[in-house]
């Protein structure tokens, strides 16, 4: 199972033009990033939105990570590795955005969760109620299996599986070996093929 | 680790996880034998549906985004700004200020300090045109029209155009807020 970037939504680049656009942009030229942020602004802004689960938040630092790509794009020397490099800069700000939450509800007596819809009944009227409560079903078992795991195995089930890395790529972005992304992965299917739960979800989603 | 059944060694759950994640680790019997068995084959192809499935899943459940990334030029740090360059730009000002200062004074005439008592004489009496217009600003015309031709008018005449602060403009009880007072 090798994933590749075409499965990715977004505007499709081959790799020696994704090279060349990178390679433009580390020059300055402008057009060329407004091109990579139009093919990878969704890849960010969705590998975000599955850590946060706040689209606002997650909108926020989409943009953030992008003004920081575009800052610090002068100093990236393998423009082959403008994948791996732009999620480095958005797990980084993950990382820091949820730490930053931590110390908040300390002072806080109740932190938001994850964006809820608690109007479900109300929902269930509508013709896209259904869909609307799948949604909400598969979230929660996503951070049922999320909590059972650890943070190293989460980030990289989540790399590998959601954000469709592959693990060369992972291993770049968290600055481990690939040996080390494969034990973590290995360790992390092991516990997500005990998840009765969301496997059971996907089967019946399968069938 | 497999298993044996029916005379067949199946590759067991860790197996299926390993082949999943790299199938280089495999030995090559057990390759051999994901490779013939139909059993084997699905029990890890169906693993890999259910992964698939879930980032298809993500992607399809995950809100849009409805705001597009704007980079600002001006969010940009600017060489400008740069602390080093303002410095050196403070410096290289400062040096042509000095240089411009020194060729301006070595240029001026020799009787230039006449020049400048007359100046000071002129600044003088323009500041006692100042001070006269600010005791009386009225033109003479008017001062004649109300009777008043020397230049300080009389406490009552002033008092009238402009009445001491001291007193409270009859208007400002109606202005107040809250209770009128008697």
């Amino acid at each position: 199972m090798t994933p590749t970037t075409q499965n990715a939504p977004g505007p499709q680049i081959t790799e020696p033009q994704l090279t060349q656009l990178v390679e433009k942009a580390r020059d300055g030229n402008r057009l060329a990033f407004d091109q990579l942020i139009d093919r990878y602004q969704g890849d960010i802004y969705r590998m975000i939105y599955y850590r946060l689960r706040k689209q606002m938040d997650a909108e926020d630092l989409t943009q953030d990570v992008f003004i920081r790509a575009y800052r610090s794009i002068a100093r990236l020397r393998e423009p082959e590795r403008f994948r791996s490099w732009l999620y480095t800069i958005a797990v980084n700000r993950v990382y820091d955005y949820l730490r930053k939450k931590r110390v908040r509800s300390i002072f806080k007596s109740s932190d938001e969760g994850p964006e809820s819809h608690p109007e479900v009944d109300q929902l269930r009227e509508k013709p896209e109620a259904l869909e609307q409560v799948l949604k909400e079903d598969f979230w929660r078992q996503v951070a049922r299996i999320a909590e059972k795991l650890s943070k190293m195995e989460s980030e990289v089930f989540m790399l590998r599986f959601m954000d469709d890395l592959n693990i060369a790529e992972i291993a770049q972005v968290l600055k481990k070996s690939e040996s080390t992304v494969k034990t973590h992965l290995y360790r992390a299917l092991a516990k997500f093929k005990k998840e009765k739960g969301l496997r059971q979800f996907l089967q019946e989603d399968l069938t | 680790m497999s298993h044996h059944n029916s005379n067949k060694h199946h590759l067991g759950e860790n197996d299926i996880l390993q082949a999943m994640i790299d199938d280089t680790v495999l030995s090559q019997r057990l390759k051999q034998h994901l490779d013939k068995c139909s059993h084997c084959r699905l029990q890890k192809e169906h693993f890999e549906q259910e992964l698939t499935r879930l980032g298809q899943l993500a992607r399809r459940y995950a809100p849009k985004s409805h705001r597009r990334v704007t980079i600002v030029a001006d969010r940009v740090r600017s060489p400008f700004l740069n602390w080093k360059f303002a410095s050196g730009a403070a410096a290289v000002a400062a040096a042509i200020i000095i240089v411009w200062a020194t060729v301006l004074i070595q240029s001026q005439p020799p009787g230039s300090v006449g020049n400048l008592a007359q100046n000071m004489v002129e600044a003088e009496r323009l500041m006692t045109e100042i001070d006269g217009l600010v005791e009386n600003a009225l033109p003479p015309i008017y001062l004649e029209i109300v009777g008043e031709t020397d230049l300080n008018p009389d406490e009552e005449f002033m008092d009238f155009l402009i009445p001491a602060t001291g007193e409270a403009p009859r208007t400002s009880a109606l202005t107040m807020k809250g209770p009128a007072r008697c």
